[in-house]
């Protein structure tokens, strides 16, 4: 099908293009609205835009620090104490050594952002509330610290006379030159801010969307969380030294740790787009002067916008913004949109001739390959890429997994089967990295890779899918995949990502919203990402679950594809069908115990396996002992 | 005996979750007194059904009727207070709770007298409860974990009590044990509605059973009748 | 050595005071997981009540506590029934939505008693003398009512039947539905009991010292350090870590100088948090 190829690049060039290029609008609107500020003669002139421009441009810079760190969903009350430092290193390196404005700014941004590394290490093995609250502690300690450092950094009295950055023989001080240095600091800040949330934008958004999957694929949330912070506390950092270069002194008051809680409403009432701590920042700034003499009424209204923007309009105002116009778009495409649904529907329409013709092939397959009951001969030559020894995980007095141990080589289909609450989930949790097991040990090609965190774990050549659907939802299906692509140091080639498109019917919906997907295809998208970063091991928790029986068959195509490349499979399903036919081997799992491990057709006919499944024949068979609580607080440990 | 009088009655019971039908139209019932069993294969939708008649999940057709009211959108809180109470799937005990404090819970909608004698009798009646109910129900084993879900239900007496896979991840030893606690509860005269993938202990418990499969109901009857075809549902 | 034991009482008076502060806050975080930014505010509020019923209105400081109790009661039961059980299991949104709150109480105070500190006419005045040690007064009753609140608490947690939902609540929210518990009646009554408890120590605390409307943010700090300290959603935990504070606030405030000893507090909860992330009490609350 050379034509759909073409059509399938096409679209996924495009989109790629237009992603990128939306990525871009904003900041480029950002950067040029600041920038025309600093253009306009009289504008420079006028008195009140000389100590207001300076102002919004120091909310806008806190702002976007709050801004960076809630794309990777950290609240942080830490712009306050990055402002202080980049304002004390302004204060020190213009007293003390030289006032060259470039200096300055390389200095100013340089410090913040170095501080940051060593706390991002502490800090970042905290998540959402904790982190939240050790922020504002740190807003504290600086405070203190800058108190009691009398000697170099002038106690409470703060440092005065600080001479204004200069570049040649201009000062920066005050007037039109004060306000086009402000705007220069704030452009040189959001270039900053910008490069690295468009450069890593899916990363970032990966993180703020869905965490534990953006690390299955091999992304390592902490170097991206340390980005951000890092990176946020230098722009803060810039907003430092624009205040403290206009007020002409350092003082502690300057940077109260309460403040940040304006940045954190700029950024949260403004919304997630790049526009958003820009408007906020301005919306702020309007509302602070417009009351400066009733403080107690912009407080007020702050107060009920927080309030408001978080129960009625999560994405803020860029936010609310960005959806209608998407519902306009929406209206005003109507017809188009009809036509597709049309297609998807209709008897005759492409697409729905393609779905039936995959479900056709994949019976027909299924049913060439497997004579119901008798597995295919798969011959086991490959090298054993994963080694489970003696795994075992408890959960309070529960042991949920039991001394269990397998090996999976090159090319081989191991189904796990048992009745619910077997433990089979939680294996696959140890394995893949998601969960630290109490005892045992797991290598993945040779190397020991027991308690390596998800990502690691995912780099080495192993990756999983999850038995809930797990996709990118907020995305399209080709950002998904470009997602997936950019996480993962393995990738599949381009005429094979088409194929595993097209197989799951996938491919007709490359730009629809994964959430907007239904089940069964979600459900195939979150199957298709593990696939496709080529791993040399895959562990599939329950991938027919919720699909329908017709869809059942693109599971078998599926293994077959990854199989037929060289990996090596673990299934772990209930639909017993399906693990006939692709299963050679079983092992089955109950109350965490490995209870027969061997072909299906003794497996399961083991009566042990049958009794686990339906229960004992009769109570005769279990030993009956006064003292059986004790007996069975043994079995569990 | 009493002439047995209807407790619960579905009709026409459909559950979604997302896309997917979870049930499709269930016609069950339940009579005061009675032990009923629902079996099935993994995902057949046992515990849509158990989740729908407590109420924790939106009934998306049909009607529930108990002791004669609707209760197709009563309250999850308003159906305990009824009288239906529910051990559910995977135990889910108050992992943070003492074994006490458990059973305190369970018995919220009581006075605090009718209570204090529902909890003596328990402790009685299984002295394992009272032997540990100091205890933080996290650190107990998986069999003592549903002792504590089972107890925690029956404190209030409830009219109809549900099992949602009582045996889930249980040794052979422990089902027996929990079996026996079920046989007690039937001693008392509540109507019990078990849900199982394990057939065969479950059987033995019930008078009449349903097979479910991918949500629709495949045979009702007496267990006799239900028997073989519950036995050969293709869990493999 | 007289010294030694007027330091140490000095600052277990400073930590029963610190516990009465961070009381409500730690129980809003232990049973409805929220950090609640407006605890500080709810303080003032409490204080500013009390300042008007005693101060402007004229009558007995005990119907001015009452006043405090009952006016920030209702403004938590209000704002979780209506606001936060809204986004009650986003806890960013919950930060958020309280950071709100605490914004909107600061604003009413400020519009109606204005910026300048308010002196609040003498309600508890004198001082204990025992031996060669001075306790005043007003710090005496802080402590009596320190000690009876944090009972009190204990005692609705762990011996009445609401406090058992609660925490039944707080373990598994769906499954003591199913037990007959209604959360939208006994979360804001939970709330309103946080947030009284914050009006409680604003009226009894802010006579002895001062009342602004922004003298919220030391109670925060100090809430913030016991929860921290203590683990969070650790009751006991933040009880211990609230009298550790005041006897080092009170030790490095005497031997080694006034500004050092919060430093050397909040450097320390820092390393603390490197070594056991999970307070001194704390389970694995962590990523809570």
């Amino acid at each position: 099908m050379p034509e759909t190829s073409i059509t399938k690049d096409a679209a996924a060039l495009g989109s790629r293009k237009r992603g990128l290029a939306r990525a871009m609008v904003a900041p480029a609107v950002a950067i040029i609205l600041v920038g025309l500020a600093a253009a306009t003669p009289k504008f420079t002139a006028d008195p009140f835009l000389l100590s207001f421009v300076p102002t919004v441009l120091v909310t806008l810079l806190a702002a976007m620090h709050v801004w960076l760190l809630l794309r990777v969903d950290l609240l942080s009350f830490g712009s306050p104490p990055f402002m202080a430092i980049g304002g004390y290193t302004l204060a020190l390196v213009a007293t003390n050594y030289t006032s060259n404005a470039f200096v300055l700014v390389l200095a100013c941004f340089a410090v913040p952002a170095l501080m940051a590394l060593p706390l991002a290490v502490v800090l970042l093995r905290l998540r959402g509330t904790y982190f939240a609250l050790v922020t504002f502690v740190l807003a504290q300690v600086v405070m203190l610290i800058i108190i009691i450092a009398e000697g170099p950094l002038g106690g409470s009295s703060g440092i005065s006379g600080i001479p204004p950055a200069t570049v040649g023989g201009t000062e920066f001080g005050a007037g039109g030159a004060l306000v086009r240095f402000s705007v220069a600091v704030a452009i040189v800040g959001l270039v900053v801010a910008a490069a690295v949330a468009i450069t890593w934008r899916r990363h970032f958004a990966a993180l703020e969307e869905n965490e534990p999957l953006a690390a299955s694929l091999g992304l390592n949330p902490w170097i991206y969380k340390t980005l951000a912070f890092v990176v946020g506390s230098g722009v803060a950092g810039l907003a430092g030294l624009i205040l403290i270069n206009q007020l002409g002194n350092a003082h502690p008051d300057s940077f109260l740790p309460l403040s940040s809680v304006n940045h954190l409403a700029a950024a949260v009432i403004g919304g997630a787009s790049f526009l958003g701590p820009v408007i906020g920042a301005l919306l702020l700034s309007w509302l602070v002067h417009t009351f400066a003499s009733q403080a107690q009424l912009s407080q007020l209204f702050l107060g009920a916008a927080l309030i408001i923007v978080t129960l009625f309009a999560r994405g803020g105002i860029t936010g609310v913004v960005g959806d209608l116009s998407r519902a306009g778009a929406k209206i005003l495409g109507r017809t188009k949109t009809t036509r597709l649904d049309e297609g998807t529907n209709g008897p005759k329409g492409p697409r729905n001739a393609e779905k039936e013709d995959t479900v056709t092939t994949a019976r027909e397959r299924a049913n060439d390959r497997t004579p119901l009951g008798s597995p295919r001969q798969v011959v086991e030559t490959g090298d054993v890429v994963l080694a489970v020894d003696g795994l075992s995980k408890s959960f309070g007095g529960v042991k949920a997994v039991n001394d269990v141990s397998f090996e999976l080589r090159r090319g081989d289909v191991l189904g796990v089967i048992g009745p619910n609450g077997a433990g089979k989930t939680t294996m696959i949790n140890m394995i893949a990295g998601a969960m630290t097991p109490t005892a045992g040990t797991v290598a993945l090609l040779g190397k020991d890779v027991t308690g390596w965190s998800s990502q690691r774990v995912s780099r080495q050549g192993l990756a999983r899918s999850y038995q809930q659907t797990s996709v990118f939802r907020g995305a399209t299906v080709s950002e998904n995949l470009a997602r997936a692509k950019s996480f993962s140091r393995r990738w599949a080639t381009d005429d094979e990502i088409a194929d595993l498109l097209r197989s799951t019917g996938l491919l007709a919906r490359l730009e629809d919203r994964a959430g907007d997907l239904p089940y069964g295809l979600q459900k195939l998208l979150g199957l298709i990402l593990p696939l496709a970063i080529r791993p040399d091991v895959l562990l599939l928790d329950e991938p027919a679950a919720g699909l329908e029986l017709s869809e059942r068959g693109r599971i078998d195509q599926l293994v077959d594809w990854t199989v037929e490349r060289g990996t090596a499979v673990l299934l772990v399903e209930h639909d017993m069908d399906l693990v006939r036919r692709i299963c050679p081997r079983l092992l089955v799992m109950d109350t965490g115990k490995t209870l027969d491990h061997g072909s299906p057709d003794s497996v399961l006919n083991n009566p042990e396996v049958i009794t686990a499944y339906l229960g004992v024949v009769d109570d005769d068979d279990v030993p009956e002992t006064a003292n059986s609580s004790q007996q069975e607080e043994m079995n569990h440990g | 005996m009493a002439e047995a009088t209807e407790l619960l009655r579905s009709e026409g019971l459909t559950v979604r979750y997302g896309g997917i039908e979870a049930l499709r139209g269930i016609d069950i019932y339940v009579n005061s007194g009675e032990t009923v069993v629902v079996v099935g294969a993994n995902g057949a939708g046992k515990s849509s059904l158990m989740k729908a008649v407590i109420g924790m999940v939106p009934v998306a057709g049909g009607s529930l009727v108990f002791e004669g009211q609707n209760i197709t959108s009563t309250s999850t809180a308003k159906r305990a207070k009824m009288g239906i109470r529910i051990s559910p799937e995977g135990r889910r005990v108050f992992a943070n709770l003492t074994i006490e404090a458990n059973m305190l819970a369970g018995g919220y909608t009581m006075s605090t007298k009718e209570r204090a004698a529902s909890m003596e009798w328990l402790f009685d009646t299984f002295p394992m409860l009272a032997d540990r109910r100091n205890a933080k129900a996290g650190t107990l084993s998986g069999g003592q974990q549903q002792m504590v879900a089972i107890a925690r239900a029956l404190t209030a007496r409830p009219k109809l009590l549900l099992l949602d896979e009582p045996f889930l991840g249980l040794s052979p030893v422990a089902i027996a044990e929990t079996s026996n606690a079920i046989r007690v509860v039937q001693e008392q005269g509540m109507a019990v509605l078990i849900s199982e993938q394990m057939a065969r202990p479950a059987l033995k418990l019930a008078s009449r059973g349903y097979v479910l499969r991918s949500g629709s109901l495949r045979r009702s009857g007496a267990v006799a009748e239900i028997r073989e075809l519950a036995l050969s549902e293709d869990y493999l | 050595m007289n010294e030694i034991i007027q330091t140490t009482v000095g600052g277990l008076t400073l930590g029963a005071q610190y516990a009465l502060m961070a009381l409500g806050f730690s129980l809003a975080f232990g049973i409805l997981r929220v950090i609640n930014f407006a605890h500080g505010a709810l303080y003032v509020v409490g204080g500013y009540v009390a300042y008007f019923v005693t101060g402007q209105i004229g009558l007995p400081y005990v119907f001015g506590v009452m006043a405090a109790v009952l006016a920030t009661a209702a403004i938590g039961y209000l704002f979780e029934l209506f606001i936060i059980e809204r986004r009650i299991d986003d806890h960013l949104a919950t930060i958020v939505l309280t950071l709100g709150l605490s914004l909107i109480g600061g604003a009413a105070m400020l519009g109606l008693f204005g910026p300048q500190a308010v002196r609040f006419p003498p309600v508890v005045s004198g001082t204990l003398q025992l031996g060669g040690v001075y306790i005043p007064y007003g710090r005496i009753l802080v402590i009596v009512v320190a000690a009876f609140a944090i009972a009190a608490v204990y005692l609705l947690l762990y011996k009445t039947q609401m406090g058992g939902a609660l925490r039944a609540l707080t373990d598994d929210r769906e499954m003591a539905i199913a037990m007959g518990m209604r959360p939208k009646v006994l979360f804001p009554l939970a709330f309103a009991i946080a947030a009284g408890l914050a009006g409680l120590t604003g009226a009894l605390v802010t006579p002895q010292f001062s009342l602004a409307p922004f003298v919220g943010e030391h109670v925060l700090m100090i809430s913030f350090l016991a929860v921290i300290l203590g683990g969070l959603g650790s009751l006991p935990g933040a009880v211990i870590a609230s009298v550790l504070v005041g006897l080092v606030e009170s030790f490095v405030g005497v031997y080694v100088g006034g500004s050092w000893a919060p430093l050397i507090l909040f450097t320390g909860i820092l390393v603390l948090l490197v070594i056991r992330p999970t307070g001194i009490l704390g389970h694995r609350t962590v990523n809570a």
